[in-house]
């Protein structure tokens, strides 16, 4: 019984151990969540910073079965992994993780998207 | 004049009964306006943030827990995360046996993968679901965990086993049929091999080392969960194993053995645009079609609509022709095809218009310019109130206005 509870936990912590901390920053046209963690230009800044029309058009033959802008500019745009949260309402939310271990919701990028011409 | 303002304002009261203030997830804000529906049925469930191109089966296992938290309410129970288990999209995805259409895997090696589930049809979802029962999320979820990959790659090692399959299948049928190898295509190999009852001891040799093989394969990413014994699995795949498709959906029901009754005698049903076009007595027949199934039974209505909508602002209109269904490509943006659930209406009494709530699965986010939440506006006007019907996006929820709404719906699928 006890080896039964200790791997659900061990289990249960793995499947959703992460949880993102965040602070905002003010960009030229809206603010943005970044992982707490970010230094001075760090890649999850970085990537909403750069991200402009022609990186979504790179990803347009990528947005097929409703998928997700945001996830696919972080995979395929940026290169980059990805992370989900769930919170204890079971509400989802996937980060764009990077090799320097910033992050930021692809929501963000999402956002972002709205603000093109 | 008079009589244009009089005219005004009676079509507005008329809109505002057939609007009713519905929310299927919670209620208004101080209970402003009253919820009418009888069960808030998505209370428990989440908002989703899909991974692969398959809306079409998040929203039908929505509905299906949806239908499973109504069932709740119905005996005094109030669903939470304990008694409302929730359903595999993936699952109903891969089990659809429609959502992988004709066409061979599109999957490629070394581009990007494109999964032949991705892409497919709410309702046929919805009722193969049904039929067949849901899996557990977490039952699947726990699945992929124990076999050391994530979701995408799970499904990429999967759709391996099968072409690694196919390899050894044309390798047979190179080694024992008459026919050279420009012949060596998927029929010839089928029909090769359905017509070998004949066959020699080599060649059934031959299959069974393929057949083998791929049990090993299937074991070492099921593990434990794969109960199915060697000699059954050649069996039950020889000799389907030698014909196409490969048998993932077989596979996937006998490893989640802890299946979900969707208890309702009611079928998917879907609203097209050839049949919104016969309907000559409004503009807006999606948006009637959904107010009337939403104040009915308290469960939500899917949609087909263009997901770019949920970017630009309200002139947005992807939808060229409905019948025969044609996408705008003028506009720069694309329709971008996506399902989603509509959850709840309210008459907006700000701009006297009906507001639909679409729950969409793309993480709690919103495009927040033209959709901005409660925090957004607050930010912008610190210190002053924000009227709830100024709030655009509610954790992943849209209000959106019907007319924007219907500009770019293709398809209404109700129970």
């Amino acid at each position: 019984m006890k080896n039964f509870m200790l791997m659900t936990l061990l289990f249960s912590s793995s499947l959703f151990a992460f949880e993102p901390k965040l602070k905002e920053v003010q960009l030229k046209k809206f603010s943005a969540a970044i992982s707490e963690n970010c230094q001075g230009d760090c890649m999850a800044l970085s990537s909403i910073k750069e991200l402009d029309a022609k990186k979504l058009a790179s990803i347009k033959d990528k947005l097929f079965g409703g998928r997700q802008p945001g996830l696919m500019l972080c995979l395929y745009a940026f290169k980059a992994s990805f992370k989900t949260f769930k919170d204890q309402e079971g509400n989802e939310q996937t980060y764009c993780y990077f090799k320097d271990q910033s992050y930021i919701s692809t929501a963000e990028y999402d956002k972002a998207i709205s603000y093109f011409d | 004049m008079k009589l244009l303002l009089l005219s005004i304002i009676i079509s507005n009261y008329l809109w505002s009964f057939a609007c009713p203030n519905i929310r299927l997830d919670k209620n208004f804000p101080n209970n402003t306006p009253r919820n009418k529906a009888k069960y808030k049925t998505m209370n428990s469930i989440g908002v989703k943030n899909q991974k692969l191109g398959i809306c079409y089966a998040y929203t039908a296992t929505q509905m299906i827990d949806a239908i499973r938290s109504k069932r709740l309410y119905e005996r005094g129970i109030t669903p939470n995360n304990s008694n409302l288990i929730e359903s595999s999209p993936i699952f109903t995805a891969v089990t659809t046996e429609s959502a992988w259409g004709d066409e061979e895997l599109t999957y490629k090696k070394n581009g990007d993968p494109r999964y032949p589930f991705e892409g497919g049809d709410l309702c046929e979802a919805f009722n193969s679901t049904k039929e067949l029962k849901a899996c557990p999320r977490n039952q699947m979820e726990r699945l992929i965990h124990n076999s050391g990959l994530n979701e995408e790659s799970f499904f990429k090692r999967l759709l391996e086993i099968e072409e690694e399959m196919r390899d050894k299948r044309a390798q047979v049928f190179l080694k024992y049929s008459t026919q050279p190898a420009p012949f060596a295509t998927s029929t010839n190999v089928v029909n090769f091999f359905e017509n070998s009852s004949n066959a020699t001891t080599e060649l059934k040799a031959c299959k069974n080392n393929a057949i083998h093989e791929t049990y090993d394969s299937l074991k070492d990413i099921f593990k434990s969960n794969f109960t199915i014994t060697r000699e059954m699995f050649a069996k039950y795949f020889d000799p389907e194993l030698f014909s196409d498709p490969f048998q993932i959906k077989s596979i996937l029901k006998n490893v989640c053995d802890a299946r979900i009754t969707v208890n309702t005698k009611s079928t998917c049903k879907s609203m097209t645009g050839r049949d919104a076009n016969r309907i000559k007595d409004t503009k807006y027949p999606f948006t009637r079609k959904i107010l009337e199934e939403l104040a009915s039974d308290s469960v939500p209505v899917g949609i087909s609509y263009c997901g770019y909508m949920l970017y630009g602002d309200k002139n947005f209109d992807g939808i060229k022709s409905r019948s025969p269904l044609r996408f705008q490509k003028s506009q720069g943006r694309e329709c971008g095809a996506h399902s989603s659930l509509i959850i709840g209406s309210r008459w907006n009494t700000k701009t006297n218009s009906c507001d639909l709530l679409v729950r969409n699965t793309w993480g709690t986010g919103c495009s927040k310019q033209h959709y901005p939440s409660k925090s957004t506006l607050q930010k912008k006007n610190p210190g002053k109130s924000i009227s709830q019907y100024d709030v655009k996006c509610e954790g992943g929820n849209y209000w959106i206005d019907y007319r924007t709404l219907e500009k770019n719906i293709y398809r209404v699928q109700h129970l």
